[in-house]
């Protein structure tokens, strides 16, 4: 037989001995690992260590999640709104601002020779300064 | 930043929001982390995860928060050790129905000349329990249990044909588990 299936259970048994593992007191499971290893501590740290490691890599995967959900939240709500627009009414919308707020200069360039990607940028770039909301209304 | 069901989550008074149950598996106790430990090494002969890799399994799922936490009233190394047990069922049927595709040619072949068509996880399987027997042959009790486990029964079908208490059987399961870690100790010598 092979060393390494020597120390290997059929599951069914396994199931028992973790309900054995469950049911000894503290006590017990403390002077059994004191029996079995040289230096508990470490053991004790070695699991530690994989334990808060797993915690850690949740967050970060959690984190990435949101930040997805939150990238596409925003890429549904432009698509949805005035990144969804003709290219035509793009253009009008951004002289309609520069009408209407009075502060605000844009660069020189006239909206009319603006390609689609340009005018996407600036209606993008005047949402993130907040002078119009996601569906192009004045603030 | 919280969604909907977080909040939901955490409103709910019977069992403890993500949060408090990160909370609880990084205040675990030393005890437990030597019990999450044991566990998870008795769960590593029916598949090909290491122990490490079913502690740490089991912590990202039980903290992915698609799915029921811990009840408040259950310590959280009793939470640990289902969660635990469950990847290790899975990971064992996951393995067992792509050791059996890939035995089916062989198996046909073997149908075809009369033969045993046993699949090889059968066979590994079955020769885990020979192995036992030959560890636990001086006692006649463990060797009857082992068979009853074999047979898929539960303990208290056990308990109730050998007209065991629970107390005699609690203790039949102890003998079981020292002479187990006293033979994987003599493994690591040897």
């Amino acid at each position: 037989m092979s060393k390494n299936r020597r120390n290997k259970l059929p599951i069914s048994v396994a199931d028992i001995l973790v309900d054995d593992i469950l049911d000894s007191t503290d006590k017990e499971i403390l002077s059994e690992a004191l029996e079995k290893h040289d230096d508990i501590d470490f053991e004790i740290e070695k699991t530690r260590k994989v334990i808060n490691e797993a915690v850690m890599k949740s967050r970060k995967s959690r984190l990435n999640e949101a930040k997805e959900q939150f990238k596409n939240s925003r890429i549904s709500k432009q698509k949805n709104n005035i990144l969804s627009l003709s290219i035509s009414d793009k253009r009008k919308l951004i002289n309609q601002v520069k009408e209407s707020v009075d502060s605000l200069t844009l660069a020189a360039r006239n909206e009319e020779e603006m390609s689609e990607s340009d005018a996407n940028g600036v209606l993008q770039d005047l949402i993130d300064l907040g002078v119009i909301d996601e569906s192009g209304n004045v603030k | 930043m919280q969604n909907i069901n977080q909040q939901a989550e955490n409103m709910d008074s019977t069992h403890l929001s993500r949060e408090e149950l990160e909370a609880a598996v990084l205040g675990i106790s030393d005890a437990d982390i030597l019990r999450v430990s044991q566990i998870a090494n008795s769960y590593t002969g029916s598949h090909e995860m290491e122990a490490d890799d079913l502690v740490q399994e089991a912590i990202m799922r039980t903290l992915a928060g698609d799915r029921k936490t811990c009840p408040r009233d259950l310590p959280i190394v009793y939470f640990l050790a289902g969660v635990i047990k469950s990847i290790a069922h899975e990971e064992r049927e996951k393995n067992k129905r792509k050791k059996n595709d890939e035995d089916s040619y062989q198996a046909t072949l073997k149908q075809f000349n009369d033969e045993d068509c046993s699949t090889e996880n059968d066979v590994l399987e079955q020769q885990l329990y020979n192995e036992l027997e030959a560890i636990y042959e001086e006692d006649e009790e463990i060797l009857l249990l082992i068979l009853y486990l074999q047979e898929g029964e539960s303990s208290s079908e056990i308990q109730k044909n050998e007209g065991w208490s629970e107390t005699h059987y609690n203790s039949i399961r102890r003998r079981m588990r020292r002479k187990w870690n006293a033979h994987r100790e003599q493994e690591k010598i040897s």
